[in-house]
C-alpha cells in the first residue's frame, strides 16, 4: 500500500468514521423529530377540529336541552308560545336548519280544541302539536311552519321515547342504509338527561343531523324539543378548519354511519363497515385504535398516508383526519437532504485539504524514493527538485546533492578511463610494435652477420689468388706489361673496394639506421662488381689476343670475374637485408629514439663514409688495377667483416632483451588494460548527464 | 677459341673474342633519329664514333632490358670497309669461354631469317650458338650503316 494511501486512510478514515456515525445519529434523530413534530401537528389538526365539532353538538344538544326545559317549567300546552318560541330559536341560530317541538297524541287535552291564534301548520291531522320550523331553500331561506313528520319510525322521536321508556333504541325505527352492525347501544351524550342526536339522513334534500330532548313531566314522556342542523355545512366547516393541504376527513356517527368524507362524499350515510374505509374505523369504532398517529395505506387511492383520530364525546362521533405522506415527510426529506449535504460538503472540503496536504508532503517523498531508486539503478541523468524547509524538503536537497556528487564523481572516473584506456592501447600498441621490431631486427642482424662472414671467406679466398696474381705476373711480365694498365685498374679498385667494404664494416652497427645510405653503397659495390667482371672479361678478350702468353692471364681473369660474380651476389643479399632493415627500420624509426644518440653518430660516419666511398669509386674508375691495395683491403674486409659479425651479435642481444622488455610492458599494459575495462564496465553501469 | 657469351632471350650466344675490340658497360647512346630498324644509336669510341646494334631487338623485337649486365660489345666489322667497327647492345654478357674449334658443330638447321647464326658448342647443360659478325647485318642495313662498304 503507497504511502499516500496509507495516510489519507489513517488521518481520514477515522475522521470519516466519526462523521459518518454523527451524521447518521444527527439524520435519525432529525428525521425523528421531524416526523413526531409533523404528527403532532395532524394529531393537533385533528384534536382542534373534533374541538369545534364537540362545540357545535354541545351547543345544538343544549339548545334542545334548554327548550325541554322551558316546555317543562311552564310552557307546555302554551301552544302559540311555543311554536313562537321555536321559530325565534330558529332565527336566533343561523346553523340551525330546524327548530320544533313534539308533543305525544293529547298530551297538554288540546287536540281538539280551536285555540285561536294557532297556526294550522304546526298541527297535524289530529290536531296534535308537532310545530317544525326551518329554512325553507325554496323560498330563499324563508322561515316556514309544518308538521312533523315519521314520528313512530325515526330516532329523533321513536328512538329518544323508546330510551326515556327503557325500550331498545332501534325498536320501530326505519332508516335508509341502516345502522352498523357494531353499534353496541352507546348513548350519544352521557349524562342523566336522555339526550338524542339522531343518525343523519336525508330531509328535504339536505343531509341533517337531529337533536332532540325529551319533555319530562311529572316522570313521564309528553314530548320533545329539537334542532336540525345540516351536514353538508360540516364538510365545509372541515375543509375550512384543514391544516393541511392534503387533508382529508372522515366522521363518524353515533351508530357506526359515515357522517362526512371530504375525499369521497358518496360515502355518506353508509356503515362503516360498508365501505372501503373499514380497516380503518373498525378499530376505531371499536376504541381499540392506538392513540398515535398511524401511517396507513388509502383503500381507496393506494397512497400512503398518516391518519389521526380525535373523539367527540357530545354524539359519541369519531373525527379521523388522513394526510398524504408525501405532504408530511416531503419537508422532512428535504430538511434531512439539506442536512446531508452540508455534512457532505464539510467531508468534501475536508477529504481536499487531507487530499492536498498529504499530496504535497507524499510527493516530495516519492520523488525522493523515485530519485533513490535510479541512483540505485545507475541513472544519474535525473535533477531532483528540492523545495520546502521541512524535512522532506532537506531530504530533497540532500538527494540531490548526493546525486549531483556521484554524477561529478563518475564523469571525472568516465575521462580518467577513457584516458586511461587510451594510454594503455597506446602502450600496448608501441610495445607490441617495438617488440615486432626488435624481432626484425634480430633476425636482419643474423642474417647480415652470416653474410658478412661469407664476405670475409671469399675475401680470403681472394687474397689466396691475389698472391698467385703476384707470381703469375712474375712469370708474364711482358704480357702483364700489356695488361698493367687493367690489372692496376683492377687492383685499385679492389683496394677502394676493399677500403669500401672496411668502412661498411666499421660502420655498419649504424648502417642499420640510415639504409638509403647503405643501399647507395650498396649500387656502389654491385657496380664495382660489374666493373671487375668487365675489367676481367677485357682482360680475357685481350689474353686471348695475345694467344699463348696471354694463357695464364686469361685463367687469373675468369677466377677474378668469378669471384666478382660472387662478390656481386652476396652484395645483392646484403641489398636485399638492407633492404629488409630499412623496412623495419622505416617503421620503427619513432620508437628506436633511444637509439637515436648512436644513430646520429653513425649517420656522420655513414655520411663520411659515402663521401669517401664517392672518392673512392672515381678512384675505381679512373685508376688502374693495384693488386696490392687489393691484398691488404682483403685482409681488413676479413677483420671487418669479424667486427660485423661481433656487433651483429651484440645488436641481436639488444634486441633480444628490449624485446623481452617489451614483452613485460605489453603484459603489464595489458594488465592495465584489463583493469581499465573492468572500471569502464563498472562506471557504464551509471548515466550521467 | 674464346667465347665471350651472352644471351637472347633464355639463349645462350656466343661471339669470337678475337674478333672483339672491347666489352663496355651499357653507357647511353645518341640516338639517331631515322635510323633503320635495330640500330640502337651512336656511341662515341676511342675518338671514332661507331654504330650499335641492339641485339636483342633484332632477334625479339623488343629492346634489351636495362641492366648493369646489359653491355656493349665493340668489335670489328669485316664485312665494312677497312678498320670499320661495330657495337653490339647484348644481354648478359658478363662471362667468356674457352672452347675448341673441333667442339663446334653445324646446327643442321638453315635460318634464312637469322642468317648470322653459326655452329653451336655444348657448354654445361647448355648449347651456345655462335654468331657470325660478318653475316649480321642485312645488305640494307650494312648500306645504310656502312655506306662505304661493297655491294
Amino acid at each position: 500500500m503507497k504511502l499516500r494511501a496509507k495516510i489519507l486512510l489513517a488521518s481520514g478514515l477515522p475522521l470519516l468514521l466519526l462523521v459518518a456515525v454523527v451524521a447518521i445519529l444527527l439524520l435519525q434523530r432529525l428525521f425523528s423529530t421531524q416526523l413526531d413534530l409533523a404528527k403532532d401537528s395532524i394529531r393537533a389538526e385533528a384534536e382542534a377540529i373534533a374541538q369545534r365539532l364537540e362545540e357545535e353538538n354541545h351547543r345544538t344538544v343544549q339548545t334542545a336541552a334548554t327548550m325541554a326545559l322551558a316546555q317543562e317549567h311552564g310552557l307546555f300546552g302554551r301552544r302559540v308560545d311555543s311554536a313562537a318560541y321555536a321559530r325565534a330559536v330558529l332565527e336566533a341560530n343561523a346553523e340551525f336548519t330546524g327548530a320544533y317541538f313534539g308533543y305525544e297524541p293529547d298530551a297538554d287535552g288540546r287536540d281538539r280544541s280551536t285555540a285561536a291564534g294557532l297556526d294550522g301548520r304546526a298541527l297535524d291531522a289530529t290536531g296534535r302539536f308537532l310545530p317544525y320550523w326551518f329554512r325553507d331553500d325554496a323560498a330563499g331561506g324563508a322561515l316556514a311552519l309544518t308538521p312533523l313528520v315519521d314520528m313512530d319510525i325515526s330516532y329523533y322521536y321513536r328512538g329518544l321515547r323508546n330510551r326515556v321508556s327503557g325500550e331498545a333504541e332501534e325498536t320501530g325505527i326505519s332508516l335508509e342504509n341502516g345502522i352498523s352492525q357494531l353499534y353496541d347501544g352507546r348513548a350519544p351524550v352521557a349524562g342523566s338527561v336522555p339526550l338524542m342526536i339522531t343518525e343523519p339522513y336525508i330531509y328535504e334534500g339536505k343531509l341533517i343531523v337531529e337533536q332532540t330532548a325529551p319533555i319530562m313531566i311529572d316522570g313521564r314522556f309528553r314530548g320533545l324539543a329539537g334542532i336540525d342542523r345540516a351536514l353538508t355545512q360540516i364538510d365545509d366547516f372541515l375543509r375550512s378548519q384543514r391544516q393541511h393541504q392534503s387533508s382529508e376527513f372522515l366522521l363518524v356517527s353515533t351508530r357506526g354511519r359515515i357522517i362526512s368524507a371530504t375525499g369521497s362524499p358518496e360515502l355518506r350515510t353508509l356503515p362503516l363497515e360498508g365501505t372501503p374505509y373499514a380497516p380503518w374505523l373498525e378499530p376505531l369504532y371499536r376504541g381499540e385504535a392506538p392513540e398515535d398517529v398511524r401511517q396507513l395505506d388509502d383503500p381507496l387511492s393506494g397512497s400512503s398516508r398518516f391518519v389521526a383520530a380525535a373523539a367527540i364525546p357530545t354524539g359519541s362521533w369519531q373525527l379521523v383526519v388522513s394526510v398524504d405522506e408525501a405532504e408530511i415527510l416531503g419537508p422532512v426529506r428535504a430538511e434531512v437532504l439539506k442536512t446531508l449535504m452540508v455534512i457532505l460538503a464539510g467531508l468534501i472540503v475536508a477529504a481536499a485539504i487531507a487530499y492536498l496536504f498529504t499530496r504535497a508532503l507524499v510527493g516530495r517523498v516519492e520523488t525522493a524514493a523515485g530519485t533513490a531508486e535510479k541512483v540505485a539503478g545507475g541513472d544519474l541523468t535525473i535533477r531532483v527538485q528540492a523545495e520546502g524547509s521541512d524535512e522532506t524538503g532537506v531530504l530533497l536537497s540532500s538527494l540531490r546533492h548526493m546525486v549531483d556528487s556521484l554524477a561529478g564523481l563518475l564523469g571525472r572516473l568516465k575521462s580518467s578511463s577513457v584516458q586511461l584506456l587510451s594510454t594503455a592501447n597506446e602502450i600496448t600498441a608501441t610495445s607490441r610494435k617495438q617488440e615486432q621490431i626488435n624481432n626484425d631486427i634480430g633476425a636482419s642482424t643474423s642474417e647480415i652477420a652470416a653474410s658478412t662472414s661469407e664476405i670475409s671467406a671469399t675475401a680470403q679466398e681472394l687474397l689466396g689468388v691475389m698472391r698467385e696474381v703476384s707470381a703469375s705476373s712474375g712469370t708474364t711480365a711482358e704480357v702483364a706489361a700489356a695488361g698493367r694498365t687493367d690489372l692496376d685498374s683492377l687492383q685499385d679498385t679492389m683496394q677502394g673496394l676493399l677500403a669500401a667494404t672496411s668502412s661498411i664494416a666499421e660502420r655498419l652497427e649504424v648502417m642499420a639506421q640510415r639504409a638509403e645510405s647503405i643501399g647507395t653503397v650498396v649500387t656502389t659495390i654491385t657496380k664495382v662488381a660489374d666493373q671487375t667482371n668487365l675489367l676481367s672479361l677485357n682482360a680475357a678478350i685481350e689474353a686471348e689476343k695475345a694467344g699463348e702468353y696471354g694463357a695464364g692471364f686469361a685463367v687469373v681473369s675468369r677466377e677474378i670475374r668469378r669471384l666478382a660474380d660472387q662478390a656481386a651476389v652476396a652484395t645483392l643479399d646484403i641489398g636485399r637485408l638492407v633492404g629488409e632493415v630499412q623496412e623495419s627500420v622505416s617503421s620503427g624509426v619513432a620508437e628506436m629514439s633511444r637509439f637515436t644518440a648512436r644513430v646520429r653518430d653513425g649517420v656522420r660516419e655513414v655520411t663520411a663514409l659515402s663521401t669517401q666511398l664517392g672518392t673512392v669509386i672515381e678512384g675505381v674508375e679512373s685508376l688502374k688495377p693495384r693488386f696490392d691495395a687489393a691484398h691488404r683491403g682483403m685482409e681488413a674486409q676479413a677483420a671487418g667483416a669479424g667486427q660485423i659479425n661481433e656487433a651483429m651479435l651484440q645488436l641481436r642481444d639488444i634486441a633480444l632483451l628490449s624485446g623481452e622488455s617489451s614483452q613485460a610492458t605489453r603484459a603489464a599494459s595489458a594488465q592495465l588494460l584489463a583493469a581499465v575495462e573492468d572500471l569502464k564496465t563498472e562506471i557504464a553501469r551509471f548515466r550521467t548527464r | 677459341m674464346l667465347l665471350v657469351l651472352f644471351r637472347i632471350g633464355a639463349e645462350r650466344y656466343g661471339l669470337d673474342a678475337r674478333s672483339l675490340v672491347e666489352v663496355l658497360p651499357a653507357v647511353p647512346l645518341r640516338p639517331q633519329r631515322g635510323a633503320p630498324a635495330g640500330c640502337a644509336g651512336l656511341l662515341a669510341h676511342r675518338e671514332r664514333t661507331i654504330p650499335v646494334i641492339d641485339l636483342t631487338l633484332m632477334a625479339t623485337g623488343k629492346p634489351a632490358a636495362q641492366r648493369l649486365s646489359t653491355r656493349i660489345v665493340v668489335a670489328h666489322y669485316r664485312a665494312g670497309p677497312p678498320g670499320s667497327r661495330i657495337g653490339l647492345m647484348v644481354e648478359e654478357a658478363t662471362d667468356a669461354r674457352e672452347v675448341a674449334a673441333e667442339a663446334l658443330v653445324d646446327p643442321g638447321i638453315a635460318t634464312p631469317d637469322a642468317p648470322y647464326l653459326g655452329k653451336v658448342v655444348g657448354e654445361g647443360d647448355q648449347l651456345v650458338q655462335v654468331v657470325e659478325l660478318e653475316r649480321l647485318l642485312s645488305p640494307e642495313l650494312r648500306k645504310a650503316l656502312f655506306p662505304g662498304s661493297g655491294p
